[in-house]
């Protein structure tokens, strides 16, 4: 089969991405483009800006490629194309901090209170990432098994979240079921900074194991034949890759779909080998988080909507049509 | 050029050159109106319902899930802002971009109102005004006779999707009938929760309020009686029940004290 240069694919990606970053900080509520502040001399305006909306396109972009990220590493990691970054518990640990946050809420310093779902939520996926490192340690077997964890990890998170939204006041509940839904307003400099100070070093690291994911592809055995030592492999890909999901549901609560379908739409363009797959995956999950986003602070403007529901209703027909499309095109 | 793009971005501020005001919260948008401050109002927040007027006026989305920039979008001086509003670091935010930023207080009482005229009056420097609202108000919550009934009251709510539920303690809904000297039928427990047959028929109320939405959802006010339980209460035999604008009971707000007194009255008048 013959696919276009997956290098080209990935300058074009790249280009779309750039040009898509341009435009998404042009609009907004505001009728604020980079024309107008480069011929008006407002303050004001280039605070706007400078501080609210380009940090939101960036981390928009960020979230969105750490999200694909995760979820290529885990599809690859588990051989299943239906692994997600939400498999391993890992935002469901998140979410039950988060709610424990916000319904006893604890006397904390005025600074921290503001970022304190963040920081809950941080926390609460960090200590499901430090369950699934010492699991992941010890045993044989024990990816088959982690998926087990996971999945029990996932049941009795959401319990307690349903217990807590059971006991929590009306203010609590909706703060509790928007966060569910995901959003972006929280951008600031300092949060994206904290964001990408774990996303982009964790995605460097995967990136380095790129070829010997592509080993693991063939089975263990016959990549520890290759000379690729499997249980360090894998307990990096799934360390870094948590690492990412922590990070990107921290600042911005449960944004579904991207981690699941992007690597799956990358893969049907760009074939299945990890080099390649987990930049275009990187640069398609930021092109989708952006332009969702970007919908969102603007369909409804003044007001927003929560981009988490507006991924999955942008992607969701886009990639049912694909699937279908392929399946004809294999049939006859 | 550059300088009639400058003069064109400025115009707004001409135009309005007091102050251009969003306020945040049903009740602060519904006092800052009856302050004769609607002129300056550019936007308002989903809750935002009552006036009229304040329909037609931008909205910058609900209250709990506000955006900085939707906000600075409609170029405000002052943004009143309930302090029930979140996210706080949307807010803090607008206050970084020059905006100021008045937080009004938020307590489910019939004396909150008038802290709430007081805080909105004084930021849109009305204080005369203000005072004279405050009298108003003040004089109708001393209409509501202070003196206790022993009259259970049961509220309903039902919004479309969920099961039909009661008010319990540390509700907006039992600080109204507590207000109008009433009782809350529900007791023992906090929030709102599912009716129970047997609990409904044990609390046995005199009357049942329901809001407009509730009875839309409910599908009219005979299966209001079909609900689990409410044929054994004496309201059920009775049909006792009480329609009410959920803003104005719940909302504590400047309709407040009129839909309390209104439920007081129903109340006397039952047989």
């Amino acid at each position: 089969m013959r696919r276009p240069l997956p290098c080209q694919t990935l300058w074009l990606l790249g280009m779309a991405l750039l040009i898509l970053a341009l435009v998404a900080s042009n609009l907004g509520a505001m009728r604020l483009s980079i024309a107008v502040l480069w011929q008006v001399h407002d303050e004001a305006l280039r605070h706007i800006w400078l501080n609210i909306r380009l940090p939101r396109v960036l981390l928009a972009a960020l979230v969105g490629g750490a999200l694909a990220l995760s979820g290529c590493v885990m599809q690859g990691l588990f051989r299943n194309p239906l692994a997600d970054p939400g498999l391993l518990g890992i935002s469901s640990g998140a979410a039950l901090a988060v709610g424990l946050s916000v319904v006893l809420p604890l006397a904390l310093p005025a600074v921290l209170a503001l970022y304190a779902p963040m920081l809950a939520a941080f926390l609460g996926s960090l200590a499901v990432t430090l369950v699934i490192f010492f699991l992941s340690r010890q045993g044989n077997n024990s990816l088959s098994r982690l998926l087990l964890v996971g999945i029990a990890i996932n049941a009795l998170c959401g319990a307690a979240v349903g217990v807590l939204s059971w006991v929590s006041n009306d203010a609590q509940l909706r703060q509790l079921s928007l966060w569910g839904m995901g959003s972006l307003g929280q951008a600031q400099w300092s949060t994206l900074l904290a964001t990408a100070s774990f996303i982009l070093p964790a995605s460097l690291g995967i990136t380095f194991l790129a070829s010997r994911l592509n080993l693991l592809q063939l089975g263990d055995e016959e990549a520890h034949y290759l000379g690729v030592d499997v249980r360090r492999t894998q307990r990096r890909l799934l360390i870094l890759s948590a690492l990412l999901v922590a990070a990107a549901v921290a600042v911005s609560g449960v944004i579904g779909f991207i981690g699941l379908v992007i690597p799956h739409l990358v893969r049907m363009w760009l074939g299945a080998d990890h080099r390649w797959l987990i930049p275009g995956s990187v640069l398609a999950g930021a092109m989708l988080l952006l332009v969702a986003d970007t919908l969102a602070r603007t369909m409804v403007a003044p007001a927003e909507m929560p981009v988490g529901l507006l991924t999955s209703l942008l992607g969701g027909p886009w990639f049912l049509a694909l699937i279908f499309r392929q399946r004809r095109e294999t049939d006859g | 050029m550059k300088r009639w793009l400058a003069v064109l971005l400025m115009l707004p501020a001409f135009v309005n050159a007091t102050e251009r005001v969003v306020t945040i919260g049903g009740d602060i948008t519904e006092i800052a109106f009856a302050l004769g401050s609607g002129e300056q109002l550019v936007a308002r927040d989903s809750t935002s319902l009552h006036p009229a007027a304040a329909t037609k006026l931008p909205d910058v989305g609900y209250m709990r899930q506000l955006n900085a920039e939707g906000i600075l979008a409609m170029r405000p001086d002052l943004v009143l802002v309930s302090a029930q509003a979140k996210p706080s670091l949307a807010l803090e935010q607008v206050a970084a971009s020059n905006v100021e930023v008045v937080t009004v207080p938020a307590d489910n009482s019939l004396s909150g109102i008038e802290g709430k005229i007081t805080a909105v009056a004084k930021a849109l420097g009305k204080t005369t005004q203000g005072e004279a609202l405050r009298k108003e108000v003040s004089n109708k919550l001393a209409a509501i006779p202070e003196r206790q009934l022993p009259v259970k009251v049961m509220f309903i709510m039902s919004h479309g999707g969920m099961a039909a539920m009661s008010a319990g303690q540390q509700t907006a809904a039992d600080a109204a009938i507590r207000a109008a000297g009433l009782q809350n039928a529900m007791q023992g427990f906090n929030r709102y929760q599912p009716l129970s047959q047997e609990g409904v028929i044990a609390s046995q109320p005199a009357l049942i309020l329901v809001t407009e939405d509730g009875v839309k959802t409910l599908g009219g006010e005979n299966s209001i009686w079909a609900l689990p339980g409410l044929a054994q209460t004496p309201a059920g035999e009775n049909h006792q029940l009480l329609v009410v604008d959920d803003m104005a009971l719940l909302g504590f707000g400047l309709q407040t004290p009129d839909a309390v007194l209104a439920l007081r009255k129903k109340a006397e008048r039952l047989p």
